[in-house]
């Protein structure tokens, strides 16, 4: 055991002290040596610094350098040495670790859900309703959207009527399992207004989908028997739903144009067929 | 020694090895003794942890204590060195000499590490102040390397009957 150590009391006496790590390149391998070794038997444990050894050893190792010292295998035999872990303190430590990532993840996401409420999104909500429509759509498919293989029509569906006609709008890609697509309409006045209608029905019932180039949400929306109105929200868009006692309809604008759906669907499908918009 | 002296020690361990490592073997001249010092150097400050973690240059107390057994170790080996140097002049250090050759020739029989030194002692006949200067270690770890050296090449002439 070593003995302890005291301060030196005002350091070295000045006229013994030497000038350090100054000329270290015109100075020979001993000398550096006899002078790092002068060095710290001058400068004592307190005042003795670390990086001026490390300038001598540092030009030690430029000149002739050594072999280096096993790092690993000498922490082996200290009392903080790493030593190797069973499988079970390895497995413990992989459970702690999934634990670990997994409680990240949760704090990342719960932080996440803080701040887009705060910005006025509701994440979760839309995650849920997501999810509800993802379930609703396999347990209930959708019904025909374009006319059968090896039947004639102007268009073969709403889709390819847009497509044709340059009209850049999302439309449903779910309607009533019951129903199936018909026919589509396209005209275009003198005042160069324009009006796509696609039918869809079956012996029961029939919709339409309509997309004309008037921007008259209001207009279209108004339903003087109405007996419910209220505003669906999807996705952060606004979608007037307006139901009375036969039909139902919802409008909503994409750009210079209004979209509606209207006819003998119930409050549930609509819902559903605005929440397929892409 | 707590769970936080230990992390301030280890953090000093993987700062510090290879300058207090450097250090010894600067002094020493063997790497096997020097990463043994090393070890003891952090063993005493893990025996002192109170001491080491309040101490305000941690850095100049390790290599105080290393220096310290540094210097113990060289008093301790002194003797036996001196042992070792009269032992040239004997009747089977002669016969190792004079049989230089063929056991220098021999990768298996020694080290090149050990080769090396004596080519330079007994074939370039530098002193060891010069061998010394030429690998930058203290004069006393140059003939502690050399008489090891010999000592191999000794077991090396007893095991293989040159």
């Amino acid at each position: 055991m070593l003995n302890e150590r005291q301060a030196p009391q005002g350091g070295a006496n000045p006229k013994d002290r030497k000038q350090f790590g100054i000329d270290l390149d015109t100075k020979s391998n001993l000398e550096l040596l006899d002078e790092l070794d002068a060095y710290i038997q001058t400068a004592g444990e307190f005042e003795l610094d670390g990086q001026m050894v490390h300038t001598y050893l540092a030009k030690l190792q430029e000149r002739a350098p050594i072999e280096a010292g096993d790092q690993e295998a000498v922490c082996q035999g200290l009392p903080f040495g790493a030593r190797r872990k069973t499988s079970s303190e390895a497995s413990k430590d992989k459970h702690y670790h999934v634990f670990r990532q997994l409680l990240t993840g949760f704090a990342a996401v719960f932080a996440l859900v803080v701040i887009a409420g705060a910005l006025g999104y509701h994440p979760i909500g839309d995650a849920w309703e997501w999810l509800k429509e993802v379930a609703f759509i396999r347990m209930n498919p959708s019904g025909p959207m374009s006319l059968p293989d090896g039947v004639d029509g102007e268009y073969a569906s709403l889709e390819d009527a847009l497509k044709q006609n340059d009209m850049d709008i999302s439309i449903p890609d779910w309607i009533p399992s019951d129903c199936a697509y018909v026919d589509t309409l396209f005209r275009r006045d003198d005042k160069g207004r324009i009006r796509v209608v696609a039918f869809y029905g079956s012996s029961q019932r029939e919709f339409r989908i309509q997309c004309t180039s008037t921007n008259e949400v209001d207009i279209v929306g108004f339903d003087e028997k109405a007996t419910e109105e209220y505003v669906f929200s999807v996705y952060g868009k606004s979608y007037t739903i307006i139901l009375n006692t036969i039909n139902s309809k919802a409008t909503w604008n994409v750009g210079p144009y209004t979209c509606t759906i209207s006819g003998e669907l119930s409050q549930e499908e609509l819902e559903h067929m605005i929440q397929s918009i892409q | 020694m707590t769970h936080e002296q230990s992390k301030i020690i280890s953090n000093l361990y993987r700062q510090y090895f290879d300058d207090i490592y450097g250090f010894v073997y600067r002094h020493i001249g063997d790497k096997e003794l020097s990463e043994d010092i090393t070890q003891q150097t952090f063993l005493t400050a893990c025996q002192k942890p109170d001491e080491i973690c309040s101490h305000e240059n941690p850095i100049g107390w390790l290599y105080i204590t290393a220096s310290f057994i540094v210097r113990r170790e060289n008093d301790r080996a002194y003797h036996k060195l001196e042992q070792s140097l009269e032992a040239l002049d004997s009747p089977i250090a002669a016969e190792v000499v004079s049989t230089f050759d063929e056991i220098l020739s021999d990768p298996l029989a020694i080290s090149a590490k050990d080769r090396e030194i004596l080519l330079l002692k007994y074939r370039d006949g530098l002193r060891h102040r010069e061998i010394a200067e030429k690998y930058g270690i203290t004069e006393l770890a140059s003939i502690k390397r050399l008489s090891k050296a010999l000592a191999n090449c000794r077991s090396a002439y007893r095991e293989k009957k040159f």
